[in-house]
């Protein structure tokens, strides 16, 4: 993949049938062509932040939304999300939280640290499917970042 | 007026004596002198005051007593003058009686009082009577004055004492009374009858004639006073007896009587003497006498021992239950705390022997007063040990001397070691507590940690079959048989039941972790919104909703919402094949608060399987008739219970459900 290239989506996901599934729903609907997928926390946060195998990439393409599971290896979705918000570079990227916890607690700690959205993922992935699409459309379009925009 | 001497008073008045025959006349006048000088012997040496008068009333001798009596000269009395010296009172009275028994000629009788030298007005008794000659005239009269004070006073103090002795019986506490039986057997109060009356209640009027209503008046157990009465006549001897009478207002009251008895010559008995309400005494003693059998009754069955003990040690009374506690057969009964000592033996709590001298008894003759002292008794010749408590105090005299030494204790062994084992499981309990707690604490973790991990980690592998079966029935339909397109519809179907049945499970779980934060919530307002929320189920059905008045509450407003919606959905649900479906939501007033009800008119239930309803994954309807998980009730059943309140259901099969619910008053936390 190219790094330079302009990301639109960064996915970060670590089931690879949850993954698979949600490229397959977002190419299906034609939404994006340029999707970035990060399998954890920490390498979600070398990618933002331009560490780690990302070291060369420019600080300044962004993704114009992260869909940010929950539960993640390394390091958890919520303290992905903390991380991003604390930093003025990054605060400004839409964060979808993906999570298929109902759990009132989790909720609450995302919407506590700043996240933009948050989608329980159903069984029924179709209709998941549509909500991340639905979702992804309205951050990206929304989403004129005022570091871009300068 | 001429002085008149006795002699020629006689001499000239009387006409028998011839005049003309000197002879005779001297013979006549020598006799004359004779009776006159006998009459004046006579008038001069009779006690009497002695005097005469003409005819006519005019006093013209007074014997030489007047004088001495009067302090005045006879002359000075003459005539009428001696009325001079009666009393001012009598004085007019008497005149007129003298002169009107003169004018008549009858006998003058009187008594007056006359006045004495020294100023003292003394009674006489005076009487005269008229000498008449043969024609009947009066020529003279004739009279004396006898002092009758000494009788006269007698008869005023007698009158006197009456009087003050009426006075007395009116007054007195006791009735003083003089109670006469006839010789005929008739009884009467000849004195004091209005006293008896008022004593005995009965009318006062008769009874100094009959006293048949005070006899009926004697307590009929009280009657052998009568026969008392009769040994008092027949021995005559004084009566004295206590009895009972009727009173006809003051009920039952008790007499004392103190008589004694006289016989009178006509042959009736009066008892003379007092008769004293002692009702008020007889109630005292009567009630002190009971409240010491009381007192004598309870010291005698109290299970707690008591002894009383003089200040020299002596130990002069004891209860029964002191003999047992101590274990103490009667003839061994100790008398003094120097016999009691060698039998025992106290030792306090830490086992240390207690000395005799600090034994409860010897600190309360110390003046000590004692509450719940503890100490372990052992009976030296019987050889057990017992835990006593102790409490007792000094009895003072007036002077605060030591009277006597009261203690009383029990026997609190069982309760001793009641109180230990208690103690001892109550450690025991604590310790299993705190275990049991540690316990509950790691479950509850364990059992966040586990729903936790099934929400998000059972989940998954159920959304890769249901999205990869969808992504073969998408690519690969074409190379696909019909019954294979099939088969990955019901893998489809089962993988979104089973995400169902998680999602909810976990929102059961999670209500039975949660506590409901309470606060007004508007039911009318959570049925309108739950409503709107189940529209899908109810659009394009003919549903008719009757919504009742629905009184606010104090609950958690999110899960009471759900309590509406899992009720609702479940009357949409089972009422889906009612031609004409009535959904009736409202609320009863019943004491405990407001009763919710949501009513449909579906399949309803039989009754009999009532009791499952509200179990976890338990339905009454197959599968293929009303979808479900058999969570909706038992949600409901837990929010309620979270609550403090309660659920209930009404049902018939083919008539429709009932379901009402009723939330506690908010108290619980």
């Amino acid at each position: 993949m190219n790094v330079s290239a302009p990301v639109e989506i960064l996915i970060v996901e670590d089931n690879p049938n949850d993954l698979e599934m949600t490229m397959r729903g977002l190419q299906k609907a034609r939404l994006v062509n340029h999707i970035q997928v990060a399998r954890d926390g920490a390498e979600a946060l070398d990618f933002v932040f331009c560490e780690g195998a990302y070291a060369g990439r420019s600080i300044d393409n962004q993704p114009k939304v992260i869909l940010l599971d929950l539960k993640l290896p390394k390091v958890d979705g919520l303290e992905v999300l903390t991380r991003l918000k604390e930093d003025p570079r990054t605060r400004a990227i839409p964060v979808v939280m993906l999570t298929s916890s109902q759990e009132q607690s989790d909720l609450l700690a995302s919407y506590q640290n700043g996240v933009n959205s948050y989608i329980v993922k159903p069984v029924n992935f179709e209709s998941f499917v549509q909500a991340v699409a639905d979702l992804g459309m309205y951050w990206m379009l929304l989403n004129q970042p005022p570091a871009a925009a300068a | 007026m001429s002085r008149r001497t006795p002699e020629n008073l006689l001499a000239e008045r009387d006409p028998r004596l011839p005049s003309d025959a000197t002879a005779e006349r001297h013979q006549a006048e020598a006799l004359a002198r004779s009776v006159q000088e006998q009459f004046r012997v006579l008038a001069e040496s009779l006690p009497q005051l002695v005097w005469a008068s003409g005819p006519e009333g005019d006093c013209d001798y007074f014997s030489p007593q007047w004088a001495r009596y009067t302090g005045k000269s006879v002359e000075s009395l003459l005539g009428d003058e001696w009325g001079s010296c009666l009393h001012a009172d009598e004085r007019e009275r008497v005149l007129a009686q003298w002169h009107g028994a003169v004018a008549s000629g009858s006998e003058f009788d009187a008594e007056f009082r006359l006045r004495r030298q020294d100023g003292a007005y003394l009674w006489f008794k005076c009487r005269a009577v008229p000498q008449r000659d043969a024609a009947g005239r009066v020529i003279r009269w004739f009279g004396t004055c006898t002092d009758v004070q000494d009788a006269r006073s007698a008869t005023a103090t007698l009158q006197e004492e009456r009087d003050r002795m009426a006075r007395i019986a009116k007054v007195a506490p006791a009735v003083l009374h003089s109670f006469r039986v006839a010789a005929d057997g008739t009884r009467s109060f000849p004195f004091g009858a209005e006293r008896i009356a008022e004593l005995y209640g009965v009318p006062a009027a008769g009874l100094e004639a009959d006293a048949s209503p005070v006899m009926s008046a004697i307590h009929p157990d009280d009657r052998w006073l009568l026969e008392r009465m009769a040994e008092s006549r027949r021995a005559m001897t004084p009566l004295r007896a206590e009895y009972r009478a009727q009173h006809a207002s003051r009920g039952e009251i008790w007499l004392s009587l103190n008589v004694q008895p006289v016989a009178e010559p006509d042959g009736a008995v009066v008892w003379q003497g007092t008769v004293t309400d002692i009702t008020a005494r007889k109630t005292s003693v009567e009630a002190l006498a009971r409240s010491e059998a009381r007192f004598a009754t309870v010291f005698a069955n109290l299970a707690e021992g008591i002894v009383v003990v003089t200040p020299e040690g002596q130990l002069t009374q004891s209860n029964p239950a002191a003999a047992v506690l101590h274990d103490l057969v009667v003839p061994q009964n100790p008398s003094s705390l120097r016999e009691f000592i060698p039998l025992f033996e106290l030792r306090d709590e830490q086992g240390q022997v207690i000395p005799p001298r600090e034994w409860p008894l010897s600190r309360i003759l110390r003046g000590e007063t004692l509450v719940e002292y503890e100490a372990h008794v052992r009976n030296l010749t019987r050889g057990w040990e017992k835990i006593f408590s102790y409490g007792g105090s000094l009895v003072r005299d007036e002077r605060g001397q030591a009277h006597f030494g009261i203690v009383h204790f029990r026997d609190i062994t069982a309760r001793k070691h009641a109180e230990a084992q208690i103690h001892a499981l109550n450690t025991q309990l604590e310790h299993r507590v705190t275990e049991r707690t540690a316990e509950l604490e790691s479950a509850v973790k364990e059992l966040e940690a586990f729903t936790y991990s099934v929400s998000h980690d059972l989940r998954a592998p159920l959304r890769a079959l249901d999205g990869f079966s969808q992504a073969v029935i998408q690519d690969f339909s074409a190379q696909l048989p019909e019954t294979g397109l099939r088969y990955l519809k019901i893998i489809r179907e089962s993988a979104q039941k089973m995400g169902q049945l998680i999602d909810d499970l976990l929102a059961f779980s999670r209500i039975g972790r949660q506590q409901p934060k309470r606060r007004s919530v508007d039911n009318a307002l959570l049925v309108r919104n739950a409503l709107q929320q189940l529209a899908p189920m109810h659009e394009g059905r003919e549903v008719e909703f009757r919504i009742g008045a629905l009184p606010d509450s104090r609950g958690d407003p999110a899960m009471l919402h759900q309590v509406w919606i899992n009720l609702l959905s479940n009357a949409l649900k089972y009422s889906r094949k009612t031609a004409a479906a009535v959904i009736e939501v409202g609320a009863l007033d019943e004491p405990g608060g407001p009763v919710y009800f949501v009513r449909d008119n579906g399949v309803g239930f039989d009754m009999r399987y009532a009791h499952k309803l509200f179990g976890v994954f338990e339905r009454l309807h197959r599968a293929d008739e009303f979808e479900g998980t058999g969570v909706g009730l038992a949600i409901v059943q837990r929010i309620v219970q979270r609550h403090g309140g309660t659920v209930r259901t009404e049902a018939a099969p083919g008539l429709g459900a009932t379901f009402f619910f009723q939330l506690g008053l908010g108290t619980e936390p």
